[in-house]
């Protein structure tokens, strides 16, 4: 279907459609006008002012060539689908307008409900408005009848009447005259939001946010029902099964034809199982979703750009030392351009969010956007064969946080009894012992195996090696429960930050009071060192590790404090106040 | 300042925007003749690996004509990629500009 031009309804003759097509955001949905001999259609008339002036062009064209009813039809009362509608005046005007928006839409729109228009996150105002035709009301798929729209002069009748579809399955519809015999007609489909319906005219289903219900920072919005979207995409298979339709046109994106229709419908269905629980997508979540975004993007960046620098690091001392062909391969671990590009385009929309251009939901999701690409052309298990497994690790745990995040669950914690002591005594083999061993360079068989050997040795940085670290291990600790790859990672994220600052001095040691285990380390240094940006992440981190971070600031040094619950006392009790649980 | 020596000193981010220009503007130096460059990284809060590899093929470049180019002033975090990266081996780096023009010219 080409974008913006009139062309052919299908299944329907006489009847043109212009499709106005965007991008998927949540700025503004797509847009369609249906034009009848005796009827116009609009169908989502959307959430930009420049959208819809072409709409109100095109409209006001068409009505001075012949004038005749304008039914604006909202398949739901999100604001990137209706904003327009309720602010600009061109809509105000159409002469003979009715709107018909599902019941439960029609009392959000009268009653100004921010929370179910989503005005709320997307942060903009709406207006109050009377809706014309309430569709689809409670009960009407029990029974048949006909009713009669209010505004007077119109060909508002309507019939409603459910659709039995094989397999004992029906569907809510209500149908109104469009043109001769054709009809178009409502079909409720809540799931995405109580309100959401599908339309169909001749061969075209315009079926609004239905295939982005299950879809991550979608799912979980206010009104969102996982039991009403599993029974909709039942019916909704059952529908395309009955045949009659070729085209579906989405509130976002491309038109689909019904092959690939079946095929999202099916993994919705699949992904729908398992969105049991979900966490409600509401400005708090969105709030603190954006947060975290924006300090887990900044280590994200930190950490790509110190592996991708190690390699371009390793990659030139191979070239030193003639050793081209392993450079190569080391060059082709990591598409830096790419994680650049992506790095640097977050940054840009970061700075939008920093001077307020840009909202919570915009920067969470944006994150996502960025996330997912870098988990795609991040591949650890080979970067694992040349570089330190801690920086590896920690990439691939910080993306899928956030994947899970902006899913709306918490992410994965291990909590497992641990004693503290051994769990900081591997850190520190960690940090004093080599990831290479020299004998493989001596004992390689091959040119192949020297020249991965020397890769390894070479790739070996070693940012302690100025660090002197005294170690005090604290007595008869008890038992803590902490989930340990999480722990170990805040302590070499902290071990680095302080050894690179410059520091050469540290103390670390563990301890246990009030039915708490704990790690303290204490250096020389300006308070600059952990900056707010570095306390924030550890908090998090922390919690998500399942303890609680302090630090303060004593002389001319600082001491950083990690707490976790020991055995003895009630780890239920104290995760309640861990805010990310597993 | 010993008329040599030629200085350069970037602003704000070195990324994959903007590494081409400081890629540029060290070609154009390099291949204009300077043999003692210095970096001043004082501007710079933030670097990336586009960043990291504009600087050390310039090095490379410079090397190979038997010239020398020094970092100084970094940033907490330029410096903390530098160390975490092994950068920090490859490049003579300073604390000052004045350090700078000393080993630039030895």
């Amino acid at each position: 279907m080409e974008n913006q031009v009139w062309q052919p309804l299908p299944g329907v003759e006489g009847v043109q459609i212009y499709p106005f097509l965007r991008k998927v955001d949540i700025i503004s949905s797509n847009s369609y006008l249906v034009a009848a001999p005796g009827l116009l259609v609009v169908v989502d008339p959307g959430g930009l002012p420049e959208q819809a002036d072409i709409l109100i062009g095109e409209v006001t064209r068409l009505l001075e060539e012949k004038p005749r009813p304008v039914l604006i039809c909202l398949t739901h009362v999100h604001l990137d689908h209706c904003h327009q509608l309720l602010h600009h005046p061109g809509f105000q005007e159409i002469p003979h307008r009715l709107v018909a928006v599902h019941e439960r839409g029609a009392q959000a729109l009268e009653e100004g409900d921010r929370a179910a228009t989503i005005a709320d996150l997307i942060q903009q105002d709406m207006k109050k408005m009377t809706i014309d035709i309430p569709l689809l009301p409670d009960g009407c798929g029990e029974r048949s009848h006909e009713e009669v729209g209010r505004l007077v002069g119109v060909p508002s009748v309507t019939c409603l009447e459910p659709l039995q579809i094989e397999g004992g399955i029906s569907l809510p519809r209500q149908a109104m005259t469009l043109h001769g015999h054709s009809m178009i007609e409502f079909f409720h489909t809540p799931g995405h939001s109580p309100d959401s319906i599908c339309i169909r005219i001749g061969e075209v289903l315009f079926i609004g946010d239905l295939i982005f219900a299950t879809a991550p920072g979608v799912a979980g919005l206010k009104g969102w029902d996982l039991h009403a979207l599993q029974s909709t995409l039942d019916r909704v298979m059952a529908l395309l099964s009955h045949g009659g339709i070729s085209i579906f046109l989405p509130g976002h994106g491309r038109p689909l034809d019904t092959p690939t229709m079946l095929r999202i419908l099916k993994s919705m269905k699949k992904e729908a199982g398992g969105l049991e629980g979900i966490e409600p997508i509401n400005l708090e979540w969105v709030k603190e979703t954006a947060a975290f975004a924006g300090d887990l993007m900044d280590e994200v960046d930190r950490l790509f750009t110190i592996i991708a620098g190690r390699l371009v690091y390793v990659a030139h001392v191979l070239d030193e030392l003639e050793e081209s062909g392993e450079a190569d391969r080391l060059r082709g671990m990591i598409d830096s351009d790419l994680v650049d590009e992506l790095l640097s385009d977050f940054n840009r929309f970061s700075l939008d969010y920093h001077s307020g251009q840009v909202l919570d939901i915009h920067l969470a999701m944006k994150a996502n956007q960025i996330s997912q690409k870098l988990e795609r052309v991040y591949r650890g298990e080979m970067l694992g064969s040349v570089l330190d497994l801690s920086l590896v690790r920690r990439v691939e745990r910080l993306l899928e946080d956030y994947t899970i995040t902006f899913r709306g669950f918490r992410p994965r914690i291990d909590l497992e009894v641990t004693d503290l002591s051994i769990a900081v005594g591997d850190v520190a083999t960690a940090i004093s012992c080599p990831n290479y061993h020299d004998e493989s360079i001596i004992e390689a068989e091959s040119e192949e195996e020297f020249a991965r050997a020397l890769a390894l040795r070479i790739a070996y940085v070693n940012p302690f090696e100025n660090l002197d670290l005294e170690y005090i291990k604290g007595r008869d600790l008890p038992l803590a429960r902490l989930d340990r790859e999480r722990f170990g990672d805040i302590l070499m994220y902290l071990l680095e930050k302080i050894s690179v600052a410059g520091v050469t001095r540290l103390s670390l040691a563990t301890g246990s009071a009030e039915e708490m285990v704990w790690i303290g380390l204490r250096f020389q240094g300006p308070p600059s060192i952990i900056g707010e940006k570095v306390r924030r992440f550890i908090a998090h981190s922390c919690k998500l590790s399942g303890g609680r971070y302090s630090a303060n600031e004593a002389g001319d040094g600082i001491n950083i404090l990690l707490e976790y619950p020991a055995v003895t006392a009630q780890p239920q009790d104290y995760l309640e106040q861990i805010p990310m649980k597993g | 300042m010993p008329q040599s020596t030629r200085v350069i000193s970037p602003v704000g981010r070195i990324d994959a925007a903007t590494a081409p220009l400081l890629e540029n503007e060290l070609s154009g130096a390099i291949e204009g003749g300077d043999r003692y460059i210095v970096v001043d990284l004082s501007s710079v809060e933030y670097i990336s690996s586009a960043g990291l590899r504009a600087l050390l093929a310039a090095l490379k470049r410079q090397k190979s004509l038997g010239g020398t180019l020094v970092l100084c002033s970094l940033h907490p975090y330029v410096k903390e990629v530098f160390e975490m990266t092994g950068f920090s081996r490859i490049f003579t780096t300073c604390s000052s500009k004045e350090e700078a023009f000393r080993l630039s010219e030895t």
